[in-house]
């Protein structure tokens, strides 16, 4: 409201803050709400993908067969013992009823405190640091199956976390890969125009033209035979990469082509930079924002993807974890009836995929202008 | 607006009435066969003896996959057999699976002769029957189908199986057939072959006055197409295709001159149609069975099986039919042979030494818990097996075979007894040359119990100090792997055993020179004195006419197969059937086809 | 116009050649052939399989030499028999192709009927519960796995009954239906598929819609009906929605190739009896001249699909006009 009468005093005159683009980018990031819960979900996943081996108390192979399909424990810790006194929290220990039914009975006789920084199965943190100190854990011959146990009596909980490592990470180094071919491929389009840029749209109209899942199935056709689980995992991410890049790289295209008649391009080449140069370290950065954009909302694919191709069998095999293949082991109308906590890798994904949606989402409006507040 | 409004109250009130559909209507058991009979029951008719039913009605099952063929000759696969065989076809004997013991029949002949010596089988046809189009039956037909499968024209499997070997001029030879008269012929084999009925039991018959023009002109193999009117497709079963739509259903109805009465008259089949519905997903076919869209599921897996029996009520039973005769079974590759394309030999030599050594692969048998892979992978629906028979199959099953309960520590005696000592204390053993026992085991990803057995077996192996890395595949790669490849460690898988049970059947695993002998097929020569043996056996048990000999003989081979491993068998699985009690006559056997096996008699309660 | 429709097609042509080629590389290049189903039988002979082999041309390793096998028959026309099925391909995909445009059609309908009010919706009460439900739906929509929805969706139906667990028809009695009676037949079995493959292709919509409503309510023109006087109603409908719907048209041309894809998956687990589940099983049983001619159909359609939406966007936006 400006006052009708005279001009406002100087001390009524707010001096505008100067802001950087990035610093309003950043502060739109932070007012979306639905972003940032996104961001902190994904730190806490990501996270505990990282550090899983020590918060999972088991080895994701680790198998009792007499605790087949045991239902959680995480509503079975008690506080309060016998006598009802505050103790520290403890289980019951259980014994199998029916081996064919899966059924368990508590047995009030046999109490577990839950420990903590206990030692247990040896773990790897990034393939560098080895230990065997777990968050909690009970004494052995107990289990704690905070969230149940699968078929062979593997702590669901455990296979989870280690499963969280591999459908997590073929995210980012899906994007990454995928990244930095749309980048190469369509800046050499948008730079070098004509026969390049002929070859590559062309190539990129394919692959987008296509369903993708049908080339994924037939490109994993050609790897059929034996091979380890990180060369699956490898496989995976290529193949699904193979198909993702396009898109990126025909936006990147149509950026850099208008980039390139900017000044300093000019300027660069009177300078004698080579393009390589001149696309990679002046052009390209000025996509970054898009691009990051893009790439955090691509991550959902590459984690359905993973999803897909366990359900048509032809993904991560077992005994390695993904909550791929979590899910489709899964699906079997009497696990779902009888055993329901079999369904909660499929929670997990949702909540990741969410997570990044949000998240990306939220880096979309931050970064376009028209969304200002 | 307006537009898309009135179109979305459209579109809901179309959606809410067909939701207001309860799904199929009643099925008419009008007790009037429709469509009814033609014609009258042939003279020689046969006299079914069992429980009696009324007419009408319709059952519906399940099956995995389309069929390939209608050419019988031609098309063997599962999907085709279990829809063609039986019900649309049948041979000069039945096999009357749900028996017990499970034997032979009289099938489209009312007896059969052996002579002495197994080299003379005659059998006596059955008077007055018709094919499905009314033309009369007679023994021409017999040496009509015998004649094209032997045709090596025509593409079908059949041909071989009659194989005798090959005469003095190189030219393979078959049994030849002789036309006593117009009701009996007579096989004349040039070797002695006590389980010919065997090799019947695959020659489903085929009209001569419809195909005969097609065969002298050279092209049977273009006969009986799927996209050709299934009128045309005439057979000898109690049913006829009337209808067939790709990815769908196919639709069999009554053969209106099927030969076949029960003991007051009435002719067979008492059911008007059967439909086999294509669904290719297990949990699909539970969902539908619960929702009442099918009548019938046939295999009641180890993992449905809680769930199945609670569905059991007055209306839906729920039958448990013992132990299947499938063999589960692990095997190491004892192949001494050498890649022709890169001379390499398939299997690391210092890995073939200890493959081959029965020591270490009792070692391995003895380290695997076969009952906790019964108890975990197939949710106790399942017995251990140590040979190659399982102990569902009561004709041909001895007991008295070398057993490996689980002992790790007799598996660690063994392995250390062939000087395998954990010298650097990994954990894993190494042999005298300092290799670590490691090795591969292939196994098909499309089956997620195997998977898991593989991953089990793993396991226990990793307690005796060998290690084993599991890779499962797709299914045509490890059969590559076992007939054409041969470059493989290891393998788990199982094999399907289709009726008759028995030496017939399994010659191709059990023979050393036998393309299915896992473990080192194709040998010009057995390289051991126990495939030798094995294979001086089978040939005895071939050409011996005593039935009583052949058991004897068969279970020495099995005792031997069990003391020297060549595959390493597992468990079998025990399986159970589901169908709605309205149907009587159902006598489920763990034999294929199950339950369809006398679909004549299967009738729908009223 | 003539001339712009007859340039799409044949442009079509030498991504069809491209496609067919990969992928017949590909089918060559990978481990095993069709007859390895026929090796595990006991009863079949090498013989045979060896003679099957010749008769198929699978005992050539040369990629150019069986494309060219397949090629010259199939410009002739002859697309030849399955392996698996004897039939000829065109008979196969021809029920196939009607059962999943059916499907794909129906999620399609299913997307936009709901995409365009919910857009709206949200775009007006900016902010407010609406959107923020609605926003809500989307993201679920949109993250979701397929496989799950349907196996969800499956057990629901067999669980209340409400819905047929799976399938196209009641195989058992469509023979003896009446026309009403398969219509309505129909739809009940394709209430659910359709549901859960719409639900991805409605997020995206949804978010769109609203977006491109909320910047074309903030336009001049807007406000400039408001200010006459017109209701919410009307500014919203008649004047706001035909502009805000055009990029979605375009979206609608690059998401078919999504939708496709959520086909396969959604039909197996449902198991309707569509060109993907047809692909699946012809590339697992390698049978090769089915998923060489399913291959060809899947590019036709897209293109024949992109060709519609180009030429609604030119019908609907008077700005484009084809040339």
């Amino acid at each position: 409201m400006i006052a009708l009468s005279g001009k406002p005093k100087a001390s009524e005159l707010v001096r505008p803050i100067g802001r950087t683009p990035r610093q309003l980018f950043w502060r739109s990031l932070r007012r979306n709400r639905t972003a940032m819960v996104g961001l902190y979900v994904l730190a806490l996943l990501y996270a505990s993908a990282l550090f899983a081996g020590f918060l999972a108390p088991y080895s994701y192979e680790n198998a009792v067969t007499e605790r087949s399909f045991h239902p959680p424990m995480l509503t079975a810790i008690r506080l309060l013992d016998e006598q009802g006194r505050l103790s520290r929290p403890f289980v019951y220990g259980t014994t199998q009823t029916d081996p064919q039914l899966a059924t368990y009975q508590v047995d009030k006789s046999r109490m577990y405190p839950i420990r903590y920084f206990v030692r247990g199965d040896s773990y790897h943190i990034l393939w560098i640091v080895k230990s065997n100190i777990h968050l909690f854990g009970v004494d052995a011959p107990a289990r704690i199956f905070l969230l149940g146990a699968d078929k062979f009596g593997q702590d669901e909980l455990s296979r989870i976390l280690y499963g969280g490592q591999i459908s997590l990470s073929i995210g980012i180094v899906g994007i990454i890969i995928s990244t930095i071919i749309g980048l190469l491929v369509g800046g050499a389009a948008g730079y070098f125009g004509g026969a390049v840029d002929f070859i590559s749209m062309r190539s990129v109209e394919v692959l987008l033209a296509l369903p993708g899942i049908y080339f994924i199935l037939i490109l994993r056709q050609l790897f059929g035979s034996g091979l380890s689980s990180t060369q699956m995992y490898i496989i995976i991410v290529i193949i699904l990469a193979f198909i993702g890049w396009a898109t990126e790289a025909r936006v990147i295209r149509g950026m850099v082509l208008s980039l390139k008649e900017n000044d300093y391009v000019v300027a660069a080449r009177a300078l004698g930079f080579t393009h390589w140069r001149i696309i990679i370290r002046h052009i390209l950065p000025n996509t970054l924002s898009f691009v990051i954009v893009t790439a955090t909302l691509s991550v959902p694919f590459y984690i359905l993807g993973e999803v897909a191709l366990s359900f048509l069998g032809v993904g991560i095999q077992e005994p390695e974890a993904s909550w791929g293949n979590m899910l489709t082991a899964a699906q079997n109308a009497r696990i779902l009836r009888d055993f329901p906590w079999m369904l909660i890798p499929g929670v997990f994904i949702f909540v990741a995929v969410m997570a990044w949606n949000f998240l990306g989402d939220g880096l979309r409006d931050a970064a376009d202008p028209r969304t200002l507040s | 607006m307006k537009k898309i409004a009135v179109a979305i109250v459209i579109t809901a009130i179309i959606a809410i009435v067909a939701a207001c559909r309860n799904g199929p209507g009643p099925a008419t058991t009008s007790g009037v066969p429709n469509p009814p009979f033609q014609g009258e029951p042939p003279q020689d008719a046969y006299v079914y003896n069992g429980a009696t039913g009324v007419y009408g009605g319709r059952l519906v099952l399940a099956t995995p996959d389309d069929l390939s063929s209608y050419n019988i000759v031609r098309a063997t696969d599962n999907a085709t057999a279990d829809v063609m065989w039986y019900n649309v076809f049948r041979c000069l004997v039945d096999y009357r699976n749900g028996a017990d013991p499970p034997d032979y029949d009289a099938g489209l002949c009312t007896r059969w002769e052996e002579s002495q010596d197994a080299k003379q089988w005659t059998f006596h046809l059955r008077r007055g029957v018709r094919w499905s189009d009314g033309e009369p039956f007679s023994a021409d037909d017999v040496i009509f189908t015998y004649d094209v499968v032997r045709d090596p024209m025509v593409q079908t499997p059949v041909r071989d199986m009659f194989r005798e070997g090959r005469n003095a001029d190189g030219k393979t030879i078959y049994p030849d057939v002789v036309k006593l008269d117009d009701y009996t012929v007579r096989f004349d084999l040039h070797k002695p072959n006590g389980t010919f009925l065997d090799l019947i039991y695959n020659l489903w018959l085929i009209p001569k006055h419809k195909w005969e023009g097609s065969w002298r002109a050279g092209s049977f193999n273009e006969t009986m197409k799927l996209d050709d009117d299934p009128r045309e497709i005439v057979g000898l079963g109690p049913y006829v295709v009337k209808e067939y739509v790709s990815g769908q259903r196919v639709v069999l109805e009554r053969n209106p001159y099927f030969w076949k009465v029960d003991s007051k008259g009435q002719r067979l089949p008492y059911l008007d149609q059967l439909v086999f519905v294509i669904v290719k997903d297990f949990n699909t076919i539970q969902a539908k069975f619960e929702a009442g869209e099918l009548d019938l599921m046939l295999r009641v897996r180890p993992q449905d099986y809680a769930l199945v029996k609670r569905m059991e009520s007055p209306a839906v039973a729920v039958e448990d039919i013992g132990t299947t005769y499938d063999p589960n079974w692990m095997v190491l590759n004892q192949n001494t042979g050498v890649n022709p394309k890169s001379h390499r030999p398939f299997v690391l030599p210092w890995k073939l030494r200890l493959f081959r050594d029965q020591r270490f692969r009792q070692a391995v048998s003895y380290a695997i818990d076969r009952e906790a892979i019964a108890k975990t992978v197939f949710s106790s629906r399942a017995v251990p097996m140590y040979s190659f028979v399982s102990p569902g199959d009561k004709t041909w099953y001895t007991d008295d075979v070398m057993k490996y309960p689980l002992d790790p520590a007799r598996a660690r005696e063994l392995l250390a007894g062939i000087g395998l000592k954990d010298t650097n204390g990994d954990g894993v053993l190494e042999d005298s040359e300092g290799h670590a026992v490691e090795f591969n085991v292939a196994t098909n990803s499309s089956n997620s119990q195997r998977v898991e057995t593989a991953n089990f077996i793993a396991r226990n192996l990793r307690d005796v100090g060998i290690k084993v890395n599991v890779t499962a595949v797709s299914l045509s790669v490890v059969q590559t792997m076992i007939v054409e490849s041969f470059d493989f460690d290891a393998i788990v898988l199982g094999w399907v055993i289709y009726p008759p049970p028995g030496p017939t059947n399994t010659k191709n695993t059990l023979l050393s020179s036998g393309f299915n002998h896992a473990c080192f097929p194709n040998q010009a020569r057995p390289s051991t004195e126990w495939e030798a043996r094995i294979d001086e056996l089978l040939q005895q048990i071939e050409t011996s006419p005593d039935m009583a000999e052949r058991k004897r003989l068969y279970a020495e081979v099995q005792r031997i197969w069990s003391e020297q491993l060549p595959e390493i068998n597992l468990v079998a699985a025990t399986e159970a059937v589901a169908y709605k009690s309205k149907f009587g006559n159902i006598h489920a056997s763990p034999l294929p086809p199950r339950v369809t096996w006398n679909c004549e008699e299967i009738y729908e309660k009223h | 116009m003539r001339t712009f429709l007859i340039r799409r097609l044949l442009a079509a042509i030498p991504l069809i050649i491209v496609v067919s080629f990969i992928t017949k590389a590909l089918l060559v290049m990978s481990p095993g052939n069709y007859l390895d189903n026929l090796r595990l039988n006991p009863t079949i002979s090498r013989d045979y399989l060896a003679a099957m082999e010749r008769l198929y041309h699978l005992d050539s390793n040369n990629i150019f030499e069986r494309y060219w096998y397949w090629l010259w028959p199939a410009l002739q026309g002859d697309f030849g028999y399955s392996f698996t099925k004897t039939m000829p391909v065109w008979t196969l995909i021809g029920e196939r192709v009607l059962n999943t445009l059916l499907l794909t059609g129906s999620a399609m309908a299913f997307s936009w009927t709901l995409a365009i009010p919910l857009g709206t919706l949200a775009a007006v009460y900016r902010n407010r519960w609406p959107d923020k439900l609605i926003g809500l739906l989307s993201f679920f929509g949109l993250s979701i796995p397929s496989v799950f929805f349907s196996l969800l969706m499956v057990l629901f139906a067999a669980k209340t009954g409400l819905f047929p667990p799976g399938g196209i028809h009641n195989q058992a009695l469509w023979t003896s239906m009446t026309a009403w009676e398969k219509l309505t037949d129909t739809l009940w079995h394709l209430a659910l598929p359709m549901i859960v493959l719409g639900t991805l292709g409605m997020a995206q919509y949804v978010r769109q819609m609203r977006s491109e409503m909320i910047e074309t309510l903030s336009q001049d023109y807007i406000r400039t009906a408001r200010a006459k006087g017109l209701s919410q109603v009307r500014v919203v409908c008649k004047h706001a929605l035909g502009n805000a719907i055009n990029p979605l048209v375009t979206l609608f041309g690059l998401s078919l190739a999504t939708l496709l894809s959520g086909a396969l998956l959604t039909e197996f687990v449902f198991g309707w009896p569509g060109l993907g589940t047809l692909i699946f099983d012809a590339l697992s049983a390698k049978d090769e001249p089915l998923v060489m001619a399913s291959v060809v159909m899947l590019v036709l359609m897209l293109v024949v699909g992109s060709l519609i939406a180009d030429l609604l966007l030119a019908a609907i936006d008077p700005r484009i006009r084809v040339e």
